[in-house]
């Protein structure tokens, strides 16, 4: 009705001259808005987490993340309590496989939700040919397979890797020897 | 995203010594080579837990 009337230039200029003098108010309108639905949503994601609802049967399915890497690394659906977990990838080098195998640091993801990289540390990497004897204990026959990597952490892309094995370890305490 | 690596974790790779001990069991997967003794003087054992993943790309 306002658009129809004859009079609606100069309710426009009212109208225009509010917003414009409200014009802090309606940016922290939109600027807690933002906040708020940052903080509820972190929230709603933690109380998932702790109380591990999407583990839920009945509303595990609406609540589960879409985030199979994350539920795999962290072993989310493991009977046990992960302390860390081993990795290994095969990746092929001039047409020649090899294993490379460490400790998982991080794992990062491309902007469409795919795995992009993963970086281990305390690297190792072995031919894929080179494999274990039925010699079972010859403990250092089976490490002189590996060839260490020098470094801190070492990068694996995701498009390069072959196949992935993920391993969990636990770590357990048997107490405290006495020190001199 | 960061991974999974406990405090318990933490403290047996935080040695240079360990590291290395740490790379031997990584390869060999002996519980002979999993014993570690962490800088405050606690043993640990560290193993691999049955309930293993695998996954191909």
């Amino acid at each position: 009705m306002l658009l129809a009337s004859p009079q609606r230039e100069t309710a426009l200029v009212a109208i225009i001259a509010d917003v414009a003098n409200q014009f802090p108010r309606i940016v922290l309108y939109f600027f807690s808005l933002y906040i708020f639905a940052a903080a509820f949503g972190s929230l709603l994601r933690y109380i998932v987490v702790k109380f591990k609802f999407d583990r839920n049967a009945i509303i595990g399915p609406f609540v589960k993340f879409d985030t199979p890497w994350y539920y795999l690394f962290s072993g989310y659906h493991e009977a046990f309590d992960v302390d860390g977990v081993v990795v290994s990838a095969i990746v092929e080098i001039d047409k020649t496989g090899y294993i490379y195998t460490g400790l998982l640091k991080e794992y990062f993801f491309a902007p469409d939700g795919t795995l992009e990289r993963i970086v281990i540390e305390m690297a190792m990497r072995r031919p894929l040919s080179c494999n274990k004897t039925s010699d079972e204990n010859n403990i250092e026959e089976r490490f002189e397979r590996f060839y260490k990597i020098d470094g801190d952490y070492f990068v694996l892309r995701y498009c390069e890797i072959k196949t992935l094995n993920i391993e969990f370890l636990r770590v357990q305490d048997l107490g405290s020897e006495n020190l001199p | 995203m960061k991974a999974i690596k406990s405090e318990k974790l933490l403290k047996i790779t935080d040695t240079l010594e360990n590291r290395e001990k740490f790379r031997k069991f990584i390869a060999i997967r002996s519980s002979a080579t999993g014993q570690f003794v962490t800088k405050n003087g606690t043993n640990t054992t560290v193993e691999f837990v049955v309930g293993k993943s695998s996954a191909a790309k």
